[in-house]
């Protein structure tokens, strides 16, 4: 069998260029969300503001790679597996600038925090769910790259711990009681819990994302990481 | 590794001139160039040059200045009935007066022929007897005078013009020299030594192709002569050529393109066909005088239809020609019609057998007329060869000297080349003039075809 | 691939009805076709010889009715030969045999009581240089009907004439202009022509052998326009080394491949069969995904 010849070689060489581009965009996305939770556990304002500024660049990369994949579009007639991976990128160039945006607000909770009382309850839940959700960016990241389905349906079986802290999260912030700075700095820590748990759906996001882009099939995953077609209500 | 970086890694544009070099190169090239046009344009002109040498000898030979001797001068004859010289000419004399010269003239023989070709008077005999008459008459060999009507004043004037006045060329001269130094040699018939030598000689231009000589028939005598009977016998072979080889040859071509399986045995067929093209003429003469001249002697020579009499009762007829010259260019039209055939591009082949036609609905309607230019040039060409064909129908028997015109296709014949050959192989110098002009009346007929060619072509190919 | 079992029935190919289509069992199910009825023509096994040299093997193919179906494939991979053989214009290939069976409406083509000339005027062809007759507009499109036979009047075939042509999208363009010769047409309208022309004889199918390669952007889109109009109709079958247009006018398409066997000789085979967007998609074969993705040897 002789080898093939790519005959698109230059349009492939784009196109896997915009995959690092994007890729990295979670990358930096995974940093971020790092960088964010340490800052809003250790009231730093320094690192706080570092995200932010991170942010701005993955928002203005965000129109780049839009431009970029528009352009390969009209100068090629992307298909099969090529198409696939157009229509993906297109889409997880949202999912990793919100990932970003969440990080970003992280920190500006962490920003408005600063200097008030922290409750340490509410500090350990939120580095928990800081830790479950890095490895789920992670693992997405990495099944993408080496194609791996099983470890792509993952996913979903790693999310549901960051949903059930986040959704616990509220009584933590009711206990806290009647001081007020203390329940200011709580409330807003809702928020970042709230964040947390968007960055891991968007990871689940992403893996079903790949799965589409292995296997051709469209579908939403059930808990068991399982694709099942039709209505998911998760949000 | 892609084939342009392995170039890279020698470089070759060194190798390649440049500059004055390329210059130079370019001068090199042109300069061969015109070397080979100048070579075609010289071969042109030699070609053109060899057919402008042809024509200029012939028209030179067929007009021409002429010493005219008259054996009898008309001013006698007109003497001789009663009228003064002075006023009138042998065209004033009356019917009978020229009758009566011919009898006067005359042997019996040749009056008694020239009356059983065609009588005098309608009520009386001029040299033949009444009892003679009416027994050859009543023969199964009657002569063409005993139901023909009688000769005309003009018939009869030209009667005794050939065989009473007789005029005869003593000396031509070519065309040219006759233009440009007519004096010369208007003087030099008028001198004293030539009219010694030939005496009552008068100087006169002649145009050997003129309207008489194409009308009148064959006769022994050069200043006489026409090509009447030779032109009606081509035509009339050439017609029985066309109406056997045309649709025998183009139905073959056909068949072997359309019909016929690339198997080895129509391989062999088309190679066949392509060999006798290129078979001397003369041997299909010998096919023709075997098979139609003597085998199938009784169809040819038209007696199992009660044709002809004793006299043409052999297969040396025009048909056995027509067949012949239509075998002998059968091969040609076949090819040519089979490349003409072959440039009608497939894709109308297909169209047709695509919307349910069959195979001959789709060539009688839309391969056949396409490709009719080209059969019908090849045809034309291939008949225009025919018309000059010589030694096949000397073998078929054309007949050397005839005077009578053909009749039918079981006539005896003559053809124009045949004439023409006849008469270059006689020593006489006038001879060589009416060969002159014969031949470019064959010329002229062959531009005809040609032209015909040019335009049924055209015009099949613009109602395309 | 589709096979299904198909009952034979002797007669005229040309007066079998479409809607009396037997039910198929199926024997070797894929999703998207064991529930679709056996095809207005079927191929099962199909191998094209010419001479001793296999151009293309073992085609099993079910073509739908009132769908465009379109047959790709790198060159040599014998796409146009299966065409050419759907409608028994392979015949005219000296050396030329056809194995397995191609059947139309359940009757086989290949059948020796046959004719030819009956196949092709319910299976029409379009070639993908435009060939009309060098004969008028009128003419062009009324012979065909007239050699098979066309019974009615004059006025009648100036309607047909008009129909044909009103179907082909070339009406407008042509109606004042009917005795002018088909070549004073531009290329478009010559394409235009000559599917008219095929339309005329009222077939089937009608097959198309790269109907567009020869012509300009503009006339290739309006000739895709023109079948997505006809497939309401007609069955289409067309061959397109272009992909993109496959993607845009076709329903299903069919992918060939040419192989080097161990003789080496190259033969192609059909590697997959199924809906147009899965095909360029998500094609189940990874010798398609390398073809539509550039990658091929």
């Amino acid at each position: 069998m002789t080898e093939a010849h790519d005959s698109l070689l230059h349009y492939h060489r784009d196109l896997e260029e915009l995959e690092r581009t994007v890729l990295g965009m979670a990358n930096q996305a995974e940093k971020m969300a790092g960088m964010a939770v340490e800052a809003v556990t250790t009231d730093n304002v320094e690192l706080a503001r570092e995200v932010v500024s991170l942010f701005d660049e993955v928002h203005a990369k965000h129109l780049d790679v839009h431009r970029a994949w528009t352009e390969l579009l009209v100068r090629n007639q992307p298909l099969g597996s090529d198409l696939r991976k157009m229509t993906v990128l297109l889409q997880l160039n949202v999912t990793f600038e919100r990932m970003a945006a969440q990080c970003s607000n992280i920190s500006k909770i962490a920003i408005a925090n600063t200097g008030l009382p922290m409750v340490e309850n509410i500090v350990e839940k939120v580095l928990e769910m800081g830790d479950l959700v890095r490895p789920m960016v992670r693992v997405s990241i990495n099944s993408y790259i080496r194609k791996d389905l099983d470890e792509a349906r993952l996913l979903p079986a790693m999310d549901e711990p960051v949903d059930r802290l986040n959704a616990n999260m509220y009584k933590e912030v009711v206990s806290v009681g009647g001081h007020p700075e203390m329940l200011e700095w709580a409330t807003k820590m809702l928020m970042v819990s709230r964040a947390l748990e968007r960055i891991g759906d968007q990871a689940v996001d992403f893996a079903e994302q790949t799965a589409f882009l292995i296997t051709g099939e469209r579908a939403w995953f059930d808990e068991a990481g399982l694709s099942k077609a039709g209505d998911g209500d998760d949000g | 590794m892609s084939p342009r970086l392995a170039l890279q890694e020698k470089d070759y544009s060194d190798l390649f001139p440049e500059g004055e070099d390329l210059q130079r190169q370019i001068g090199g090239r042109r300069r061969r160039e015109g070397l080979a046009r100048i070579f075609f344009m010289v071969v042109l002109i030699v070609a053109i040059g060899a057919l402008a040498t042809l024509l200029y000898t012939i028209i030179n030979a067929a007009f021409g200045m002429t010493a005219i001797v008259n054996t009898v001068e008309p001013d006698t004859i007109v003497a001789e009935m009663g009228h003064d010289p002075e006023e009138s000419g042998l065209s004033d004399l009356s019917y009978d007066e020229l009758v009566m010269v011919l009898e006067n003239s005359v042997t019996n023989n040749v009056g008694r022929r020239l009356e059983r070709d065609q009588r005098f008077y309608e009520d009386r005999l001029v040299f033949e007897n009444e009892t003679t008459w009416a027994q050859i008459c009543a023969s199964s060999q009657a002569p063409t005078g005993c139901d023909a009507a009688p000769r005309d004043k003009a018939g009869v004037l030209q009667l005794v013009n050939e065989r009473v006045v007789e005029p005869d060329v003593v000396e031509t001269w070519e065309l040219i020299p006759s233009l440009l130094e007519r004096e010369v040699i208007e003087a030099e018939i008028l001198s004293a030594e030539f009219q010694a030598a030939h005496p009552g000689a008068r100087p006169e231009f002649r145009a050997w192709l003129n309207w008489q000589f194409v009308t009148s028939p064959q006769s022994p005598n050069p200043e006489t002569a026409g090509v009447r009977t030779a032109i009606l016998g081509s035509l009339w072979v050439i017609a029985i050529t066309v109406i056997f080889a045309f649709p025998v040859g183009v139905g073959a071509a056909i068949y072997l393109e359309e019909f016929a399986r690339p198997n080895r045995i129509n391989q062999l067929i088309q190679t066949n066909i392509n060999n006798l093209a290129g078979v001397p003429s003369i041997i299909y003469g010998m096919l023709g005088l075997a098979i139609l001249v003597r085998v199938l002697e009784p169809i040819t020579s038209g007696s199992f239809l009660g044709e002809g009499g004793s006299a043409t009762e052999n297969g040396r007829t025009i048909i056995s020609a027509g067949v012949t010259l239509g075998l002998l260019i059968l091969p040609v039209i076949i090819i040519a019609s089979q490349e003409a055939l072959r440039a009608v591009p497939n894709s109308m082949r297909a169209a047709g057998l695509a919307l349910g036609a069959t195979k001959w609905q789709t060539i009688r309607k839309h391969i056949l007329p396409a490709a009719i230019p080209g059969v019908l040039t090849g045809s034309i060409l291939a008949t225009a060869r025919a018309l000059g064909e010589t030694a096949p129908l000397v073998v078929v028997g054309a007949s050397t000297f005839i005077i009578t015109d053909p009749s039918g296709p079981f006539s005896k014949f003559t053809v124009l080349p045949i004439q023409i050959f006849q008469w270059t192989s006689r020593p006489q110098d006038e001879f060589r003039n009416i060969a002159a002009a014969a031949i470019l009346v064959l010329l002229i007929l062959l531009v005809v075809m040609n032209a015909t060619a040019v335009f049924l072509r055209n015009r099949y190919s613009r109602s395309n | 691939m589709m096979t299904g079992e198909i009952r034979t029935t002797e007669g005229d190919i040309s007066e079998r009805s479409r809607s009396d289509q037997p039910a198929p069992t199926d024997e070797q199910g894929t999703a998207a076709e064991s529930t679709a009825p056996p095809g207005v023509i079927v191929t099962e096994d199909m191998s094209v010889y010419y001479g001793k040299f296999r151009a293309v093997a073992d085609v099993s193919l079910s073509f739908a009715t009132n769908e465009i179906s379109a047959l790709i494939g790198p060159s040599g991979c014998g796409k146009s030969t299966v065409l050419r053989s759907l409608n028994r214009m392979n015949d005219l290939v000296p050396g030329a045999r056809v194995e397995g069976s191609v059947r139309y409406h359940g009757d086989e083509i290949y059948d020796k009581d046959v004719d030819p000339v009956e196949v092709r005027r319910k299976i029409g062809m379009v070639f993908q240089k435009p060939n009309p007759f060098p004969k008028s507009i009128f003419e062009n499109i009324s012979w065909g009907a007239r050699i098979n036979g066309f019974r009615g009047s004059k006025s009648e075939m100036s309607d047909l004439v008009q129909e044909a042509l009103e179907s082909a999208a070339l009406w407008d363009e042509v109606k004042d202009k009917l005795q002018e010769s088909g070549y004073s047409l531009s290329g478009g309208q010559q394409q235009r022509l000559c599917i008219a022309r095929a339309i005329a004889t009222k077939p089937d199918v009608i097959l198309m052998d790269e109907p567009a390669s020869s012509l300009d952007p503009i006339a290739t889109l309006r000739i895709e326009e023109l079948m997505l109009e006809l497939k309401n109709d007609y069955s289409i079958i067309i061959v397109t080394h272009n992909m993109q247009q496959a993607a845009r006018v076709s329903d299903r398409t069919a992918f060939f491949n040419v192989k080097l066997n161990d003789q080496g000789m190259r033969t192609g085979r059909l590697v997959e069969y199924t809906e147009t967007s899965q095909l360029f998609t998500s094609p189940t074969v990874q010798e398609t995904e390398d073809y539509i993705t550039g990658r091929f040897g």
